[in-house]
């Protein structure tokens, strides 16, 4: 080593000098930092909220869909009544023994008249097992008059579909449709219960009755339109389809809730790809607004840099130095972070945030959503932001230091701020 | 898409047969609504089966038809038992279903018109169809040929613009006698869709008639409905109550 080339700091020093420099104003630092922290938490609670997801699936789908079905094929597109799944209750029983398959039920659907009096509209009639309906649906507690299927000729009729036919618990409902043979299927029930889910297309258009009873109408035997299942990850459900898959009848197919509530798929859809555009906005505006820190710590230290450049220190070093302030000024701002995180989530968490009013109401049931949100936190809520933060923010910070090179000692020692 | 077999059918069976066109006169609207004006204050009984044929299923069925003009028109099923009795009834735009099991009648509504009628490939509102050739449609005669001792005319059907019409055109031939060979349904891209085509042409109830006429899917030849008339009486005397729910209800 020539004599001329001074001993350069270790990195222990660099680093206590680091720290000390991001003391030197203090004020700035916390300002800086707390941008940070402000940044990452709301990051972080957008992300919280955007995994509530699984609400979402769940309310969505418990309207009858369950989160897969097994139909005949081409059911999906073309549903008659002739097009079913035979054996249907066993083959629901053998689905409920594979793994990761929590809930299931057996159901007829079909398209038929129903009427009362000189009125009748178009609906679709269900047949359920009230059991089953009872787990599987929320129909069950959106009852608002009478009682669920309680007798076998019970009819369990949307609130729309009741008004608009002038119908309360108690009086008569004549379905007419076609049975299995293309015969007229006709009968009369008695309606049971009223429901009102708030889904002005299912309060319109749905029946419910049992299942003996719409097999017994429709000419069925043990058959049935939609096995339905309730799975334990929704969102992953590769696993339980693996199972499933090698197990189907011949001539059946799957359908999963992205085909069956598409309006629940789409609005997730939609809704993460507008948070993540949101986010990366976010994230840029954090990371701009502090490179004008780092522009302007250039500037005013520009004296500082040459004066260590002239006992001996080189811009390689210099550079390191304030990369490990930067990593500093950063590991402030997530502790700024976290002090903010457990202030905001905890009671976010213990209470949930109701969505309010009257109309917020609405949207929610057409939207499938609950009244209430609640954030869900786990490991990617908590570290995305953060990482992704901290390393743009030492990449901006390395842009912004690359100014080093370009100094020239005497003219740097000459710089006035 | 249903066809509109099901109304051809009641319209050509009631047809009188004794206009026979003036060559040199002759416009398709001219054709269509002398083949319309031929059934007005006509009564008839018929008597018919249908056939309806999937590759993996059968059903025929079989029913007594009474019309009067072309606003009334009772149906009710003879056969198979199971079906029996059960009627539909139309009075102008209005229909009424009765079921026997249920012993109640019941009026369709107007969003259920394009349901299938009875199992088979035809929709309520094929069975209440008009006036709807002549007066949502553009007619031109397209084609005629000679075919001794009649002469055939092929008539293209077009929707008007505001039409609430799913197809781009039909075309039909129409024999000089008014009996009606085929009925074809063209989609908005011009493509032959589904046809129906008489099959036989007999003698029944002192007129020529198409006795067996045929539906079906252009694409799936393999599929049709079929309907075959057994008996006819053109000339029937028909009492106006044999339209009413009363009648719908088979307490006649």
């Amino acid at each position: 080593m020539s004599a001329s080339v001074a001993k350069q700091p270790t990195f222990g020093l660099s680093i206590l000098v680091a720290w000390r420099s991001l003391w030197r104003n203090k004020k700035r630092t916390y300002l800086t930092a707390g941008a940070i922290g402000v940044g990452i938490v709301l990051i972080q609670l957008m992300m919280a909220f955007q995994t509530t997801y699984s609400t979402m699936i769940d309310v969505g789908t418990r309207f009858g869909s369950g989160h897969l079905q097994i139909q005949a094929e081409s059911f999906q597109d073309d549903p008659r009544v002739d097009k079913v799944v035979e054996d249907a209750d066993q083959l629901l029983t053998s689905m409920l023994e594979i793994d990761g398959v929590v809930d299931g039920a057996t159901v007829g659907e079909v398209y038929a008249l129903v009427s009362n009096e000189e009125k009748s509209f178009g609906a679709i009639i269900v047949g359920v097992h009230p059991t089953q309906d009872q787990s599987m649906t929320l129909f069950p507690q959106n009852l608002v008059d009478g009682s669920f299927l309680a007798l076998p000729d019970d009819a369990f009729v949307g609130s729309a579909i009741a008004r608009n036919l002038g119908l309360s618990v108690g009086d008569e409902l004549v379905v007419v449709g076609s049975d299995i043979d293309g015969s007229v299927a006709a009968a009369v029930f008695n309606v049971g219960g009223i429901f009102e889910t708030g889904n002005a297309a299912l309060d319109r258009s749905m029946v419910r009755i049992q299942l003996a009873k719409f097999r017994e109408i429709f000419g069925l035997g043990d058959v049935a339109h939609r096995i339905s299942l309730m799975v334990e990850d929704p969102e992953n459900m590769d696993r339980a389809l693996t199972r499933i898959d090698p197990v189907l009848p011949q001539g059946t197919q799957l359908v999963d809730w992205h085909m069956l509530a598409p309006d629940v798929s789409q609005n997730i859809k939609l809704d993460k790809i507008g948070n993540l555009i949101f986010q990366v906005a976010f994230v840029l505006i954090i990371v701009l607004s502090i490179s004008n820190t780092f522009v302007m710590k250039m500037f005013e230290r520009t004296r500082e840099f040459g004066m260590l450049q002239a006992i001996g220190m080189r811009i390689g070093a210099i550079f390191r130095m304030l990369m490990v302030e930067t990593v500093f000024l950063w590991i402030v701002g997530c502790a700024i972070s976290l002090i903010l995180a457990v202030l905001s989530l905890t009671p976010m968490i213990l209470i949930g945030i109701p969505l309010g009013g009257e109309a917020a109401e609405q949207i929610s049931a057409s939207l499938s959503m609950p009244s209430r949100l609640y954030p869900g936190v786990d490991a990617a809520v908590a570290l995305v932001a953060p990482i992704v933060i901290g390393v743009s923010l030492v990449a901006t910070a390395a842009l912004c230091s690359l100014r080093l090179y370009k100094l020239n000692v005497i003219e740097s020692l000459r710089h006035e701020n | 898409m249903k066809t509109k077999f099901f109304s051809a059918v009641v319209f050509v069976a009631s047809l009188c047969t004794v206009a026979v066109c003036d060559d040199a006169e002759v416009t398709a609207l001219g054709l269509m609504e002398g083949a319309l004006d031929q059934t007005r204050g006509v009564s008839s009984y018929t008597e018919l089966r249908m056939d309806v044929v999937r590759p993996d299923w059968f059903r025929s069925s079989e029913f007594s038809v009474w019309t009067k003009g072309r606003d009334n028109s009772l149906i009710r099923f003879t056969a198979p038992a199971k079906d029996r009795g059960n009627a539909t009834l139309k009075k102008g735009d209005a229909m009424w279903t009765y079921s026997p099991a249920i012993r109640r009648a019941i009026r369709l509504p107007k969003s259920m018109m394009s349901q299938d009628w009875a199992g088979s490939d035809f929709s309520y509102s094929d069975l209440a169809r008009s006036d709807e050739l002549i007066n949502i449609y553009e007619l031109s005669i397209s084609a005629r040929r000679e075919e001794e001792p009649h002469t055939i005319f092929v008539i293209e059907a077009k929707p008007l613009d505001d039409a609430p019409v799913v197809w781009g055109k039909e075309v039909i031939e129409l024999r000089d006698d008014y009996v009606l060979l085929s009925h074809r349904f063209f989609d908005q891209e011009m493509v032959e869709v589904k046809r129906m085509e008489t099959r036989e042409i007999g003698s029944l109830g002192g007129r020529e008639i198409p006795i067996v006429m045929r539906a079906y899917d252009v694409d799936s030849p393999d599929s049709w409905t079929e309907i075959t008339y057994l008996s006819a009486d053109f000339d029937a005397n028909i009492a106006d109550n044999r339209f009413t729910q009363f009648a719908l209800r088979g307490e006649d």
